[in-house]
């Protein structure tokens, strides 16, 4: 037998031209197993896991005169997933803490969108912030690993909107929270988040280098 | 005379064929399917094993005021991730497209200005082809008599389809009634390769 490139495959020689049922065999046999490899790497790319949560409820928020973090407000969720079925989506930061089993290393990219109105005066050119947040506990206290905001500075309308996106890294080695929050410095009166508002998540892979 | 499979032209033997000459057929057979499995492999190691993508940061703020502003390309000193050759540092202001395909463009840019009389800040996607810029995205925020400065936030994102040789970047433009004073403290810029384009 002539080994042929390397995946395995042989072919015969002038002195073995015989032993044509064994090299059929072999032959099969290891593209059997190079086809499968790849179709399994392919549909793994192709239905690479993430999740999307919907807000089913209205959520109302007061005025926060800090920087972000803000507030949680997926009170209640309609959640489609093709494999974070086991993340929680809640309205506290400290309740998505995802295993690094869940979470493998890789990049992953995240993102939010919502509407809201003041549900009383609107305090002419305050800002509201929709974020999404990525964070890890250590020494006892939160560390935030990396955020994305998106700003809106409202002039007296019936409300407004905002989207935001970004690119996550995960190490692998932590446990991480993710949370999309919503802050406001509205002083006239609270702000509502409306039903409806939208969550994302989705991973790009472990083989992406940094 | 051994014939072929019509798609992949794998050659198999006919009744003509010699017993004797079955060696040279199956050569041939496990080459040709080599050459598909390499084939295979090319595809499944680009998708799978290192999807081409870059994060790049201008970490340093960028401080300057202006009344009526031009558009101006973000410079980039910081490498976060480039799995495909995407960014040269001879030339920082942009990210290169080394691999045709479909390709979600994300930005982070924040920073903060002084004054009151704001009146808007652009930002871009722009790509430039064979030469001609053109743009992809602009998201546009204005604020007016915010007293005491504001702080800013945005986080543009597009979708769009690239061929080799496109390059992409991010631009700002800022006008202000009375020439403010605003300061970019870090901006971010991504490229990730979805698929491809049919």
């Amino acid at each position: 037998m002539i080994p042929v490139g390397d995946h395995g495959l042989t072919c015969l020689s002038g002195t073995d031209f015989a032993a044509i049922a064994l090299l059929m065999q072999q032959n099969a046999e290891v593209i059997d197993g190079a086809l499968q490899a790849n179709l399994s790497s392919l549909q793994e790319y192709s239905n690479r896991p993430w999740a999307i949560a919907t807000t089913t409820a209205t959520t109302t928020v007061a005025q926060t005169t800090g920087e972000w973090p803000g507030t949680g407000f997926f009170s209640a969720i309609s959640l489609l997933s093709n494999g974070y079925s086991q993340v929680g989506f809640g309205i506290d930061i400290t309740s998505q803490t995802i295993s690094p089993t869940l979470h493998p290393a890789g990049w992953y990219m995240m993102g939010g969108s919502a509407t809201f109105q003041a549900t009383g005066a609107v305090t002419a050119n305050s800002r509201r912030d929709l974020a999404v947040e990525w964070a890890f506990p250590e020494g006892g206290i939160t560390q935030y690993g990396e955020y994305s905001i998106s700003s809106v500075y409202e002039s007296n309308t019936a409300g407004d909107s905002a989207s935001v996106a970004g690119m996550f890294f995960a190490d692998g080695t932590r446990n991480y929270f993710y949370d999309l929050t919503w802050s406001h410095r509205n002083a006239a009166s609270t702000m509502t988040a409306n039903a409806g508002a939208r969550f994302w998540i989705v991973y790009f892979g472990s083989g992406v280098t940094v | 005379m051994a014939t072929c499979t019509p798609i992949y032209q794998l050659p198999v033997p006919t009744g003509d064929d010699r017993p004797c000459d079955i060696d040279d057929w199956s050569c041939a057979f496990a080459e040709a399917v080599e050459t598909q499995l390499d084939a295979l492999d090319a595809v499944v190691n680009r998708t799978t094993t290192t999807i081409p993508m870059a994060q790049v940061v201008m970490t340093e703020p960028l401080s300057f005021t202006e009344q009526v502003g031009s558009v101006t390309n973000f410079v980039f000193d910081t490498v976060l991730a480039d799995t495909d050759n995407m960014f040269d540092a001879a030339e920082p202001d942009r990210i290169l497209v080394n691999t045709a395909g479909l390709y979600s463009l994300t930005a982070r840019v924040y920073g903060d200005a002084v004054g009151t009389n704001f009146a808007s800040l652009s930002l871009r996607f722009r790509l430039n082809r064979d030469g001609v810029a053109s743009t992809l995205f602009t998201e546009q925020r204005g604020w007016t008599n915010v007293a005491g400065g504001i702080n800013f936030y945005m986080t543009p994102s597009a979708v769009s389809s690239f061929v080799d040789g496109d390059f992409i970047t991010l631009t700002y433009n800022f006008n202000s009634t009375s020439g403010e004073t605003l300061t970019f403290r870090r901006v971010q810029l991504g490229a990730t390769w979805l698929g491809d384009v049919p």
